[in-house]
């Protein structure tokens, strides 16, 4: 293996765990929207919709930044993989559907 | 080394001691050090300050796992500044690793060869500032878990600056994250310490032979399952008379006037407890706090007296009363998840004129709703136990911390 290959092996490692907790995360999303949307909890499950709103807050910021960390370590070797790209479209695209799961949730 | 290099590295180490020991608790089944070797070895939970010797220290470990790092900075970065020595041809080849050697944990790059003595010899001014200096004598990750054969450039930095050497032994990285593993797996780790000892110039070789006989020794030792600092003390709380009396006043309190829900102390006892008779009885105190908190607050308001409300509005007040006018056992069932306070509803009854008769069936759904958290509590703590035993401090933190966010935007919403 040359040097050059080896070089990246950590920062790859990194793409694709950021690709993996995207696609974990953004299953998540949907999964709430059709939750809060449908008001599989009732009228008006405010404490969920609460809980939920923190958890989100907190996770979808940490893994997006950790999706851009990832993309930016790609930079200095120049040695790009598709996964922490794919993340990050992943997390915004996830971020739409919890912006409007929770709107609809606390929508009075 | 000036003052304020050395009070940002001590910063630093605590920020790192911190954030590793959070990682720890959440993806091992925790971290135990065992010091004091002269007697019994006292154990030291993660969450707590390890005690250490005085002076110029340097601690040199056994080496199997990337996490043998993570836990030494996690435990002695509470109670000194560290920097753990590290490879340069591993740990600087990649950005990403650069950032993380130098950013989150700390390290001190030499070179394994050439003239890495020399570039260890210029860790000497932080040494004698204070700074713990971390050497995996073995120069690398062992494959087998068995300790290697040592390098002697430690011993010698520490007999050129007049340092002790203190041994650590680490028991259970090994198991968790062997070289070539890129996930823990979910085991236990223990950090034996030994003894702390002076090196002469003249016996550098007996020196590094005493270590790494001690550490031998040490790491011989079983691995020990010990439960993390908060699950000790809620444990101790859950079982005694404190855990029953703060469930049942809580809960009776809640009804009252009491802002803060009545399954939250019980549901941090009650995962604590294991299949024992004693999460029946913290439920059934929740209970029977909730039922009486609820029927005080009736019987209060029918008599002319109000109790207080705090952080209630006024459309909580409206929203209750239609509830209650429209289905009277079906609105203590919406009051579940809808984010209003029990003893508004419990207000509303008493201002309707509700006979005892019929809030007491309304009140089925309450007592019914508080058995149900509370033996899903009980049932979760039995198979989340293995992952709460380590980190029940920091849910218990996280939780505290981000509650008040919760609490504002339920007040928000009824608003």
């Amino acid at each position: 293996m040359s040097r050059d290959n080896r070089a990246s092996r950590v920062t790859e490692m990194v793409g694709r765990y950021a690709f993996r907790s995207a696609a974990f995360l953004f299953g998540f999303a949907v999964l709430q929207w059709f939750a809060f949307t449908g008001f599989w909890l009732g009228p008006q499950p405010i404490i969920i919709l609460a809980f939920f709103t923190i958890l989100d807050a907190i996770a979808y910021v940490l893994f997006t930044l950790f999706s851009l960390v990832a993309v930016l370590a790609q930079l200095r070797p120049w040695r790009f993989t598709w996964h922490p790209w794919a993340g990050l479209v992943l997390m915004v695209g996830g971020s739409l559907f919890l912006v409007d799961a929770l709107l609809t949730g606390f929508a009075k | 080394m000036n003052q304020r290099a050395m009070r940002a590295l001590t910063r630093a180490s605590k920020l790192r001691a911190h954030f590793w020991a959070s990682i720890i608790a959440i993806f091992s089944r925790g971290l135990t050090s065992f010091t004091n070797t002269d007697a019994a070895p006292k154990p030291t939970p993660l969450a707590r300050p390890v005690p250490l010797p005085d002076g110029p220290l340097i601690v040199v470990a056994n080496h199997s796992s990337h996490a043998d790092s993570v836990a030494l900075l996690a435990t002695l970065g509470r109670t000194r500044p560290v920097l753990v020595v590290s490879a340069s041809d591993y740990w600087e080849q990649d950005s990403t690793a650069d950032w993380v050697s130098s950013g989150l944990v700390g390290t001190f790059a030499i070179s394994r060869s050439g003239d890495g003595m020399e570039q260890l010899r210029g860790a000497a001014d932080l040494v004698r500032a204070g700074v713990v200096l971390v050497v995996f004598a073995e120069g690398t990750r062992s494959t087998t878990g068995e300790i290697g054969e040592f390098h002697s450039g430690a011993f010698r930095l520490a007999a050129e600056l007049g340092a002790r050497v203190l041994p650590i032994a680490i028991n259970g990285t090994f198991e968790s994250l062997p070289k070539g593993s890129t996930f823990p797996k979910h085991r236990a780790t223990n950090l034996r310490h030994g003894t702390a000892i002076a090196v002469h110039p003249d016996a550098i070789d007996e020196a590094v032979a005493a270590v790494r006989n001690e550490l031998v020794e040490l790491h011989k030792m079983p691995i020990e399952d010990l439960p993390g600092f908060g699950w000790q003390r809620v444990r101790k709380v859950a079982f005694g008379w404190a855990g029953l009396l703060v469930v049942f006043a809580w809960a009776m309190g809640e009804g009252i006037f009491w802002p803060l829900i009545a399954e939250m102390p019980l549901l941090l006892l009650v995962v604590t407890v294991g299949w024992r008779w004693r999460g029946a009885a913290l439920i059934a105190a929740s209970a029977a706090g909730a039922a009486l908190g609820v029927l005080a607050t009736w019987w209060m308001v029918k008599s002319g007296f109000e109790p207080p409300s705090p952080l209630t509005t006024p459309r909580m007040f409206e929203v209750a009363a239609e509830q209650l006018d429209a289905n009277l056992g079906g609105a203590f069932w919406q009051q579940m998840f809808n984010g209003i306070p029990v003893k508004v509803y419990a207000h509303e009854a008493g201002l309707m004129g509700l006979s005892l008769a019929e809030l007491g069936t309304a009140l089925i759904a309450r007592i019914t709703r508080i058995v149900l958290v509370g033996a899903g509590g009980w049932l979760l703590g039995n198979f989340l136990a293995r992952w709460l035993r380590p980190s029940l401090g920091l849910v218990q933190s996280v939780t505290l911390a981000l509650f008040p966010f919760g609490l504002w935007l339920t007040i928000a919403y009824w608003s």
